[in-house]
């Protein structure tokens, strides 16, 4: 009886430490890579990750092995951070604003390597949450969700200048001197006050904001779109007032058009608009070129069978210099996303797997 | 995998209040007739503040006022020896005051009513019921109004042998209702959420051993195996800090799991008496919603495979030693099972001393511990790193 007890409390012991000591690690690091080896040509993809879950991503396709790979993780050995939101090549640097983790990353585009991580946070310490950047031809202009246009020195990447704008800005252009910022006073959705309704209007050698333009509920994405023309679209407040696109005349900063389109990103392609929208309801997405002075839309994708297998269009780019068009499609939101690359007449070339929520391409060789 | 960086200061707080207050009334009308009723209401207040919004009020402050009523009552009837009938009743009122949520105030009225028999003759046990849910929900915001209505029969068989040796089965269908935290704590709806429903088959054995001849020793072995088809399975998802999660129904979910739990007490020379436990589970939860997703057969969210505990325990009459391990085995913070999305297994061990001292006839107890003796790093929830290691001292009094 004493001998039967004993063995089995062995057992039980033995099962006890079998799990203790069995945890999977894979501990073995990943070799150094040489950080000042040239990447092969390629399309650089920033993918914003899920909000709060520090899962953002610069991925990089290899347009000759058609490779993907977790570049900015691999070159630099550590994560992007919380919400990658935009990224912008200025010369050899490329510049990305990563919301969540309160910095501007700026990484040499040739070997994905990391320069420098600047700061973006306010006296005290707290995150500004950098949101959107753009440039001029000396400088680098970055909004940030707590209320400022910052300046940021390319050469010495040091944050310069500020300027305090709107509430919550979502997105900043530069066209002919001047900023363009739009509010969108989207973190007071809920309260008495609501949605921002202004495109501040910021002049870009002084840094001081001229003019607050009215042009209607939440606004967001904003780019020029001609010679002496900005285009923006208002989001409404997702019921009673609708999604529209909006154009500034930039000679005299006047709101020149109001159309009603539902659309959730544009880009430019030629002397139109290329948008992509996804209808919750009809559970259906669209991506069209529109014509904003005659208000009309047609497809963009010409090859049969593409649209149906974009689940969530998210993201447009139009790249002027190979003329191709590469769209993201978020999936899930919460699964990997994919790439869409289309030539400029809207025939499919390719598509590849991204990280999560993929949003900004840029093909670099 | 590569560096993460914390952030350190974060000043989101959490408050939570509970008030409780109950009463039992029972009444045996004769031998075979009686009535126990039982009443029940409770009260809780949550409050979240993010002092460091960026909105125009520059922070955000969330409140939640519940109320629950709760009526019980249940009859049983005794049919003939070791043969009962038993029919149940249970009544709940809930409401939901949330000023800053969007679903600003929420009542539900539900009643569970279940009719079961039970034959128990203290080798065969048998148990049949058949359970109803009835379920009212109302909002204000958009003055909705749903009902859920569901039968949900369970059957379980048991036997034991000699009281060493038990087996068991049972079938169960459960039906389970979004709860207010599910639907309504959050700034955006959920209001949508679909009831999980479920269907599991539980196979349990057990043995258990007292060794007579050695005081109190025992030693224990119990080996539960079960399957549960979950459909509409309501998870949640942490989303923008560790209060506002994102809840959201999975599909269908298929779990295979196995628990194995056991222990042994013994006592050893020197007045030592030695108590070891350990535990051990199983369980495959994947998602097989939709055979063409990314996600399919992957493992569901914040569910590890493999996990288990240790616990030993050693008691002198000088001084008590136990010593715990938890093992949690990797696991993914999303839908999809790659590398990106995985939290890496971890142990947490502990060790306490403690020590009875006696001060004339009061009892003074002492104790010294050190929790995450190894000081590892790692993570419950991503992003929200738990503490490395800790001291702690506790001081017990016992009044004579």
């Amino acid at each position: 009886m004493k001998k039967t007890k004993w063995i089995l409390a062995l057992i039980l012991l033995g099962l006890s430490f079998g799990f203790s000591s069995c945890t999977d690690e894979n501990d073995n690091n990943n070799d150094n890579p040489s950080t000042t080896e040239n990447l092969p040509n390629g399309v650089f993809v920033l993918c914003e990750g899920n909000d709060g879950m520090n899962n953002s991503a610069l991925v990089h396709y290899n347009l000759q092995n058609n490779e993907v790979i977790d570049i900015f993780d691999k070159i630099n050995n550590q994560g992007l951070g919380d919400l990658g939101n935009d990224m912008e090549l200025f010369g050899d640097k490329l510049f990305i604003s990563v919301k969540g983790s309160a910095s501007v990353n700026v990484l040499n585009s040739k070997t994905g390597k990391l320069i420098k991580r600047i700061p973006i946070v306010d006296e005290q310490g707290a995150n500004r949450k950098p949101s959107r950047l753009t440039q001029s031809s000396s400088m680098v202009y970055l909004c940030t969700v707590d209320g400022y246009v910052l300046e940021i020195n390319p050469q010495s990447l040091s944050v310069g200048r500020k300027v305090k704008v709107g509430r919550n800005p979502e997105d900043i252009c530069y066209l002919n001197g001047n900023l363009y910022v739009t509010n969108s006073g989207g973190l007071d959705w809920n309260t008495p006050i609501g949605y921002d309704r202004t495109v501040s209007v910021v002049d870009a050698q002084a840094m001081t904001e001229t003019k607050k333009i009215d042009v209607g509920l939440n606004p967001a994405f904003i780019k020029p779109i001609g010679e002496n023309r900005v285009g923006l679209i208002v989001r409404g407040n997702y019921s009673d007032v609708p999604n529209a696109f909006v154009t500034i005349n930039t000679t005299n900063n006047e709101v020149e058009s109001t159309n009603n389109v539902e659309m959730s990103n544009f880009d430019v392609i030629g002397n139109n608009i290329l948008y992509v929208n996804y209808d919750y309801i009809a559970m259906q997405s669209s991506i069209k070129t529109y014509n904003y002075t005659t208000n009309t839309s047609t497809d963009f994708i010409t090859t049969p069978n593409i649209l149906s297998q974009i689940m969530s269009p998210y993201g447009v780019n139009v790249d002027n210099n190979y003329n191709e068009v590469y769209l993201t499609d978020a999936t899930t939101f919460s699964t990997s996303g994919k790439v869409f690359v289309f030539d400029i007449n809207g025939g499919f070339k390719y598509s590849f797997t991204t990280s999560n929520i993929p949003s900004i391409a840029l093909r670099l060789e | 995998m590569s560096t993460t960086l914390y952030y350190l200061n974060s000043s989101q707080r959490l408050w939570d209040e509970n008030f409780f207050l109950q009463s039992i009334f029972t009444h045996n009308f004769n031998k075979r007739l009686s009535d126990r009723n039982h009443a029940k209401a409770l009260y809780s207040f949550s409050h979240f503040l993010d002092p460091k919004t960026l909105n125009l009020s520059g922070f955000q402050s969330d409140k939640y006022y519940q109320r629950e009523y709760y009526l019980n009552n249940v009859a049983s009837y005794l049919l003939v020896k070791d043969l009962t009938l038993a029919l149940s009743n249970d009544i709940f009122l809930n409401n939901l005051n949330a000023p800053s949520s969007f679903y600003s105030k929420a009542n539900r009225t539900s009643s569970i009513s279940a009719l079961s028999l039970l034959f128990n003759n203290s080798k065969l046990l048998i148990n049949a019921n058949i359970l109803h849910n009835y379920v009212l929900d109302y909002e204000d915001k958009e003055k909705t109004q749903k009902t859920k209505s569901h039968f949900s029969p369970f059957l379980s068989i048991g036997y034991t042998w000699e009281e060493t040796f038990t087996i068991s089965a049972f079938y169960k269908d459960v039906f389970r209702m979004p709860s207010f935290n599910d639907l309504y704590f959050n700034r955006v709806s959920f209001a949508s959420l679909e009831p999980e429903k479920a269907k599991q088959w539980n196979i349990h054995t057990e043995f258990s051993k007292n060794f007579d001849s050695y005081k109190s020793s025992f030693i224990s072995l119990s080996i539960d195996a079960y399957y549960n088809n979950v459909e509409d399975k309501i998870i949640a998802v942490p989303q923008r800090n560790l209060f506002v999660w994102s809840i959201i129904n999975y599909g269908r979910v298929e779990i295979k799991g196995l628990d194995i739990q056991s222990s042994f007490r013994t006592y050893l020379p020197f007045s030592l008496d030695l108590n070891l436990r350990a535990t051990y589970s199983y369980q495959k939860a994947t998602d097989v919603s939709n055979p063409n997703a990314l996600t399919f057969n992957h493992q569901i969210p914040y569910t590890p495979i493999h996990s288990g505990s240790f616990f030993l325990n050693i008691t002198h009459p000088l001084i008590d030693l136990a010593y715990t391990i938890n093992f949690v085995g990797k696991r993914f913070a999303l839908a999809e099972n790659i590398d990106r999305n995985m939290l890496k297994p971890y142990q947490d061990h502990s060790i306490t001393l403690s020590k009875d001292f006696f001060l004339k006839k009061n009892k003074i107890n002492i104790g010294l511990s050190c929790l995450n003796l190894f000081g590892v790093q790692y993570e419950v929830v991503r992003n929200y790193p738990m503490p490395q290691r800790q001291f702690r001292i506790n001081l017990k009094l016992d009044l004579k």
